[in-house]
């Protein structure tokens, strides 16, 4: 279940009761939480559990000349993260259009695909979460 | 600002692309008191950064 959508997304996984939000790009995929809300103590409702690692597999940075002759030097960014809904892997996508899939468990890297405007690709996401 | 799905917890995030992001976790059980039970901080990073030709002279 994706919470949100844009430049910062959120996704929750009710079955494990993980948060997933706030990437950085090129150093953390994502920020995995723990969501408690029958922990006894505030503190521990919410936890940071880990800052998942960066894959090498997403977009480099890119820069262009645009007709002004400036020259923009532009990092990406993740546009949008989901849990599968046994929260076993995480799909992300970047700003190059590059879908990554990760292990949450683990945050080892399992599978990415460049998705174009058209074509099939998008058929191999779905069935790898689901 | 989002629910977390059968909670009484409200996710806030601000993602600022090009600068900054941050995350908080406001507990709303109890309607005439809303608490901020977790805040991420301010997570750094990103970057457009454009040079002017008179750069390169």
């Amino acid at each position: 279940m994706s919470l949100g959508t844009g430049y910062g997304d959120i996704t929750y996984n009710s079955r494990r009761g993980i948060l997933g939000a706030a990437p950085l790009y090129g150093k953390i995929s994502y920020h995995l939480f723990n969501v408690d809300s029958n922990a006894s103590k505030t503190k521990d409702i919410v936890k940071l559990i880990r800052k998942s690692k960066w894959h090498s597999q997403y977009g480099k940075h890119q820069s262009y000349i645009d007709t002004s002759n400036l020259l923009y030097s532009l990092e990406g960014y993740i546009t949008a993260l989901d849990f599968n809904p046994t929260g076993e892997y995480v799909a992300t996508i970047d700003s190059y259009n590059n879908c990554l899939i990760s292990d949450v468990t683990t945050a080892n890297y399992r599978f990415h695909v460049k998705l174009g405007r058209w074509g099939s690709s998008d058929w191999i996401v779905f069935f790898l979460l689901h | 600002m989002k629910e977390i799905p059968n909670t009484k917890l409200l996710v806030s995030l601000h993602h600022n692309y090009e600068q900054s992001a941050n995350m908080a976790v406001f507990d709303i059980s109890k309607k005439d008191q809303i608490k901020e039970i977790y805040s991420l901080g301010e997570v750094s990073g990103g970057s457009i950064i454009i040079l002017l030709p008179s750069s390169f002279e």
